[in-house]
């Protein structure tokens, strides 16, 4: 029935029948042809035999709603299927009204829920003459019970049901003196509601799979430049000037691949990416820890830090920690050379200036007022400082430290200027080595240095793959 | 209460630690350096203030054009980004797929000077390499998603409500977009447009290689680094100065709230 629909029409109760005179659905009991299928309830086929079971399984439009739109105990209206008031409740006979059990019930909230989320199409809920329908909040939980079903049975539905059920196998009609009792067809049928309801609901909150048509002018550019970019780097480390015309080869990669200056680089890049990525997560949460109350104050101090650029950082670094600097002439000489160091120091010390309030303030964003009420819980039970941290901040906090870190560790893989700034002569890493190798052997290195950013492109876009397997991987546990 | 006094005590502290060491002190650095015209010896004071860095500055062939590149290029990158991210923002905010917003980020990862040296070939090829064009070009790749993701939060359901009663009202797009929705995403509008000029601006690799020997204030500012830092400090207070102000003119920007929504109705025509 539903696929027979028309796109706009979008929902059973703009079809336009019977009810909106204000009759109740089960008045079209007994009429023939294809509308009347559309008209039969959920519990309304129960007399039509084994037939009807395979009616049940096509017909995905439920009109079996209750008179003045209200929902029967035992049924599970769709989030957004509430009335507004009771002049309109006559004009809105079958909202999508469904019969659920206790079995169905997750698979039936997770429908509310998307239903919520689609208010397009809880607003299609509505007649077109009445948009009274209005979307309920929160999703409707009702456990359903045998006791909710017995209630079924005590309604003018459930008579009509127990009619049935009596003259079951031929009959179409209702069996005088048969009453009360719950059929079991009936009690079935209100078992099958939920497949059929699953049905209708993907009708409204089927989930999307295309490319929305506003992200396509976005989308086009950026696969056109990023892959473009992609491609070109990859052609251009198989041979300089290969999309001029070059023939291509992988001698450049041979020679990258056994140098030693090469191997050092990447060796100094992973160093220095792993521990500006570490410290920084480490100062983060020890700041976030001491400062975690008045957050919204800290916040805004610690975002003052983000738009500052890593060049004026270096800049500054080389200010305060280069010998001579501002830093000697406070405190006289300094232990060890920061500027130029070969271990890195210099870089690392500007990378966590930079990235630790940047990921202090996504950790102060997770550490909510419900991690403070796990610590609380944590302390009243003679847990202490670490314990606490353990086992009932660092799972909330996880994840977006996490994500940011995996971030921050992408972006020192290949930034530029601050290696270039603060960073030794030698080692290189990988990103200056490019560089260095382009000033020093000229144009016909370009494909050797091409090469190089193919190779920490691919590592950070490993990390980046890391970190959406990560983030998938924790929403499918939520 | 013994823990909220402790607290009452740290917050204070922090603040000014936070703000010495981000805010106050690379500002106060730079000020001072940009006008120490003497700095000898391990003296804790400079010697003697004046302009010579300004001068200096100011008096480089290269320095006045790279800040004049620099600002047409963030300015026309940003403004790309925004026509492209205005449409895209919208249909994110109402698909929801957090996977679509994630792709978004994919280019992010990748260093900027391995796209810059990724595309150049390609603008060669195309006759624009070497140009303020190809700067643009390359910088959006890395704009287009921050200023689009900055640009999603904004599209609220309750705004989508107000613009379809205004169109209910009688409004026509220009309208609806001038009167509800540009309002309606003021906040996230600034920000954005603050971000995407802030990363644009701040591009060093995709300029240094996609450039080729165009001025760009990044890379005319690194080498005076080691060499003069006195001007080095100079270009630092220029390079700094834009996003500091944009950032914090969107800081400011207020939200738009439940009057103003109201004023946009009743400007369509209620």
């Amino acid at each position: 029935v539903n696929a027979e629909r028309s796109p706009g029409e979008g929902h059973s109760l703009q079809r336009g029948d019977r009810d909106q005179y204000g009759e109740h659905p089960q008045d079209g009991l007994g009429r023939g042809g294809p509308d009347a299928q559309e008209h039969i309830g959920d519990d309304r086929l129960a007399s039509f035999g084994d037939a009807a079971d395979e009616v049940e399984r096509t017909v995905v439009v439920e009109r079996a709603g209750s008179s003045f739109g209200q929902r029967r105990p035992g049924e599970e209206c769709r989030a957004g299927d509430v009335v507004g008031g009771q002049e309109r409740h006559r004009r809105q006979a079958s909202v999508g009204l469904r019969i659920r059990d206790a079995d169905h019930e997750p698979g039936v909230h997770g429908e509310v829920r998307g239903d919520i989320d689609e208010r397009a199409a809880v607003r299609c809920t509505g007649s077109a003459r009445d948009d009274a329908v209005e979307p309920v909040q929160q999703p409707v939980r009702q456990p359903q019970t045998e006791r909710d079903i017995a209630k079924v049975g005590g309604d003018r539905d459930a008579r009509a049901d127990a009619d049935r059920e009596a003259g079951s196998g031929d009959g179409l009609g209702p069996q005088p003196g048969v009453r009360g009792a719950i059929p079991q067809r009936a009690q079935r049928t209100i078992r099958h509601g939920p497949e059929l309801s699953i049905e209708h609901v993907g009708h409204t909150s089927r989930r999307r799979t295309g490319v929305p048509l506003g992200l396509v002018p976005a989308l086009t550019v950026l696969i056109l430049l990023f892959g473009g970019a992609l491609v070109g780097l990859v052609l251009g480390s198989l041979r300089p000037g290969a999309i001029t015309g070059g023939t291509l080869g992988i001698r450049d990669w041979r020679s990258l691949l056994t140098d030693a200056d090469f191997h050092a680089a990447v060796r100094f890049t992973v160093i220095v990416a792993i521990a500006s990525t570490a410290i920084s997560a480490f100062v983060a949460v020890a700041a976030a820890a001491a400062l975690q109350h008045r957050a919204p104050w800290l916040r805004g101090a610690l975002a003052s830090a983000v738009p500052l650029p890593h060049l004026v950082a270096a800049s500054l670094a080389v200010t305060w920690l280069a010998p001579g600097g501002l830093a000697e002439r406070l405190v006289g000489v300094l232990p060890m050379q920061v500027i130029g160091d070969s271990r890195g120091a210099g870089i690392v010390l500007v990378y966590v200036y930079k990235e630790a309030p940047f990921l202090a303030l996504l950790v102060l964003a997770a550490w909510d007022q419900h991690t403070r009420d796990l610590e609380e819980v944590a302390r009243s039970l003679g847990a202490g400082p670490v314990a606490r941290l353990r086992d009932a901040v660092l799972p909330r906090i996880a994840a977006p430290l996490l994500a940011g870190s995996l971030v921050v560790a992408a972006f020192t893989l290949g930034a530029t200027e601050v290696p270039l700034l603060v960073g030794p002569t030698e080692p290189d890493t990988i990103a200056t080595y490019s560089l260095t190798t382009i000033r020093i052997d000229g144009p016909v290195a370009r494909a050797q240095a091409s090469a190089a950013l193919v190779i920490v492109s691919a590592m950070s876009m490993s990390l980046g793959l890391v970190a959406a397997m990560l983030h998938r991987r924790k929403r499918a546990e939520r | 209460m013994i823990r909220g006094r402790a607290h009452d005590g740290v917050v204070p502290i922090a603040l000014a630690v936070v703000a010495v060491m981000f805010v106050v002190g690379p500002v106060g650095t730079l000020l001072i350096q940009a006008a120490a015209d003497t700095w000898h010896g391990s003296a804790l004071v400079p010697q003697g203030f004046g302009t010579r860095g300004l001068d200096v500055a100011w008096g480089d062939p290269l320095v006045a054009p790279a800040i004049v590149n620099s600002l047409v290029v963030a300015t026309t990158t940003v403004l790309l980004a925004l026509a492209l991210a205005w449409p895209a923002a919208r249909a994110l905010a109402a698909d929801r797929r957090r996977g679509l917003q994630l792709s978004l980020l994919v280019p992010l990862l990748v260093p900027p000077l391995a796209i810059g040296e990724g595309l150049s070939p390609w603008f060669l090829r195309l006759g624009i390499g070497d140009s303020l064009l190809a700067i643009v070009l390359a910088h959006l790749v890395t704009v287009l998603p921050y200023v689009t993701l900055a640009l999603v939060p904004g599209f609220t359901p309750a705004l989508t409500e107000l613009e379809h009663s205004a169109a209910t009202l009688g409004a026509g797009p220009l309208r609806r977009t001038r009167t509800v929705t540009i309002p309606g995403v003021r906040r996230h509008l600034a920000l954005a447009l603050a971000l995407g000029f802030t990363v644009s601006w701040s591009q060093y690799g995709t300029s240094l290689v996609v450039g080729g020997g165009i001025p760009m204030l990044p890379v005319v500012l690194v080498p005076f680094v080691r060499s003069d830092p006195q001007v080095a400090a100079v270009l630092d207070l220029v390079f700094l100065l834009p996003p500091l102000v944009l950032l914090g003119l969107a800081a400011i920007v207020p939200q738009h709230g439940a009057r103003s929504g109201g004023s946009a109705l009743r400007s369509t025509g209620r």
